[in-house]
């Protein structure tokens, strides 16, 4: 996968950052098998340390289960990883009206601007 | 450990030697042919045959040659394997195996004996080859019938054998040896490893001769008389034996030092750049 | 023996003709970590690693490794990856091989055979007739190929092009053993600064710092890269040598 890292911050955190993501978008599918900690240190250019810690993280957390005989797995708790993603969604769009209102629109004109590119992409899709 | 080292010296010394131990023998025989042959011929009564005695010029050169390659190689892989083995970038690897100091010198010297005895028993051949000495089989059975004889009937050769062979196997030790302390001394220095090695080889032979000297200053004047009457009261045999056991004893402390000298310099003052 | 500590520097000292090298180096590493060793040329990298591997003898101080001083035990442990090349003329790579079989006993043979296969370099090659990077790579597998306790690596990627860098580092991270450490030296470290968990800066032969590298990067906000130029109040020009 394409790993996204930013010297300046600690690696852990953002290895964890973007497994969830992974995980939430269902690229590991729930109750699924999830790669070792080896296999993702080689592929992020890392050391198995700071990955296993990642990992570590997320199995806190509940979103892996270190299962006896299948090794490491996805949670299959349907509203864990539902919670989760309602919980990003919800930080992005506060995010992102933020931002707007920094530069001066309100809810309502962004909803309208939301509207209205809909619509253009349904008739670039037409 | 000091035997696996041995091990791969001797695949090294073979790789880099094994040839001119081979091609030695190999164009004594030539050689001896070519000269019998031509010798034998009419050519050789009439002296027509340019072609013969070029042929036989030709190929007492290249034996020539390849005696001395012989000789020369036999000093310079004494030399290059302590050199380049242990002080310089060979030595990140050798002295990171996990064996002390001196078994890499030991494992050293004892490759480089063996070698030196190989080449001189190699040279020694093709020279017996060259002068056409051909020994048969039953005559070496005639001439080993001979010696055993002879230690039967006189039972002290044995012993004066065993000393003769001990005394040069322990002089060859010891000048190898002595090359190997000097290279040790060398390799201290930053920029100028071979200089100071051949100096510090200099400097050794003289510091050697004037201890001697210092030793037999001791020994003049009354002392020195004594001691010869004490020599000629001896017996014949005592006598010999009394200057084989002193020169034995003398080889041996300079093979010690040698050996203690290149040691210490190696565990506490490698100098590997 | 395993104790607690793998590396254990006191005081550690080392004069080169009236000049410190090393400067009362006090310093204890751990297991199961990647170490950068960082510092510009000079610093005293170099002396503080062939200390460790016994090839050269402090001027005052100690060091242990695994509890014990310098010697055969402690060179069996340590798998050591030097800032040149060190094969003899006459060695083909099954030569080296059988050495390093015959010496460590944590050799995999297979490990190293499949590494060079990979690689396309066959093990009945001579070494003396191959390119400097393929010797350098060949070195890289031999050290790497020893589940050793601790890996001393003096600067693996100095002036190697950016695809040998990569294969390099990635040879490291994925083959170590994992209870062991690997100690790297380097002064390239945007290059590496990924895959260490500590980092140690010399500075004329002395630790300035030793710590953590997400501790840094939370403190300071700012990658080691950074932090090491701050440090060493070094411009960009002057940096890579």
């Amino acid at each position: 996968m394409e790993w996204n890292l930013d010297d300046s911050r600690p690696i852990w955190p953002q290895l964890k950052e973007q497994l969830l993501r992974e995980i939430i978008a269902g690229r590991y599918p729930m109750g699924g098998p999830f790669p070792t900690v080896r296999d993702l240190a080689e592929d992020a250019g890392v050391n198995r340390n700071t990955m296993q810690r990642a990992m570590a993280e997320l199995e806190a957390d509940g979103f892996l289960i270190t299962n006896r005989t299948a090794g490491r797995v996805v949670t299959s708790d349907e509203k864990l990883i539902e919670a989760m993603k309602r919980k990003l969604a919800e930080q992005n769009v506060e995010k992102f009206i933020g931002e707007m209102a920094a530069i001066g629109y309100s809810a309502e004109d962004v909803i309208e601007m939301i509207h209205k590119k809909e619509e253009e992409k349904g008739v670039n899709n037409k | 450990m000091t035997g696996k080292l041995i091990k791969y010296e001797f695949r090294s010394v073979i790789r880099q030697i094994g040839v001119l131990w081979a091609a030695t023998p190999i164009m004594a025989i030539i050689f001896m042919l070519i000269d019998k042959f031509y010798m034998q011929s009419e050519a050789f009564e009439t002296g027509k045959s340019a072609f013969a005695s070029t042929l036989q010029m030709i190929s007492g050169f290249v034996y020539a040659g390849v005696f001395m390659a012989l000789i020369v190689a036999t000093v310079l892989i004494i030399l290059q394997r302590f050199y380049k083995g242990l002080l310089r970038d060979e030595g990140y690897l050798m002295h990171t195996l996990p064996v002390k100091p001196w078994q890499l010198i030991t494992a050293k010297g004892f490759t480089a004996f063996v070698v030196v005895i190989i080449s001189g028993i190699i040279a020694v051949i093709s020279i017996f080859i060259l002068i056409g000495v051909s020994i048969s089989i039953s005559d070496l059975g005639e001439l080993l019938a001979d010696i055993f004889g002879m230690y039967g009937d006189e039972p002290v050769y044995i012993l004066y054998t065993i000393e003769a062979i001990l005394l040069t196997a322990l002089s060859i030790l010891k000048t190898i040896y002595k090359t190997y302390a000097s290279m040790s001394i060398g390799q201290l220095s930053d920029n100028h490893k071979i200089l100071i090695s051949v100096a510090a080889y200099i400097g050794i032979s003289v510091a050697v001769m004037f201890i001697t000297g210092v030793f037999l200053q001791f020994v003049d004047g009354e002392m020195f008389e004594g001691l010869i009457d004490y020599f000629y009261s001896l017996s014949r045999f005592k006598g010999v034996q009394l200057v084989v056991a002193g020169y034995l004893l003398y080889m041996g402390v300079q093979l010690a030092a040698f050996h203690v000298v290149s040691e210490r310099l190696l565990t506490k003052k490698l100098n590997l750049d | 023996m395993k104790t607690e500590m793998l590396v254990e520097c006191l005081d550690l000292t080392k004069n080169f003709s009236g000049k410190k090298a090393l400067d009362a180096v006090n310093l204890k590493i751990g297991r199961g970590k990647i170490i950068g060793l960082l510092g510009p040329n000079g610093s005293g990298k170099t002396t503080l690693i062939k200390i460790l591997n016994g090839l050269l003898e402090p001027t005052f101080g100690s060091v242990l490794i695994d509890g014990e001083k310098p010697g055969p035990y402690t060179k069996s442990i340590v798998s050591y990856l030097p800032d040149r090349t060190y094969f003899a003329d006459w060695m083909k790579v099954s030569d080296i091989f059988d050495m390093f079989r015959d010496f460590y006993a944590d050799f995999d043979r297979k490990k190293a055979e499949e590494m060079c296969g990979l690689l396309n370099i066959g093990t009945e090659e001579k070494i003396k007739n191959m390119s400097k990077g393929t010797k350098e790579k060949v070195q890289l597998i031999l050290v790497m190929s020893r589940k050793a306790q601790l890996y001393l690596l003096d600067e693996p990627i100095a002036g190697v092009d950016p695809a040998a860098r990569d294969y390099i580092l990635s040879t490291i991270i994925n083959n170590y053993n994992e209870e062991g450490t690997v100690i790297i030296s380097t002064h390239l470290i945007a290059d590496i600064e990924r895959v260490l968990d500590e980092v140690v800066f010399l500075r004329n032969g002395q630790v300035v710092r030793h710590e953590a590298v997400d501790d840094i990067k939370e403190k300071e906000g700012k990658s080691i890269d950074d932090v090491f130029k701050d440090t060493f109040r070094m411009g960009v020009a002057g940096y890579d040598r």
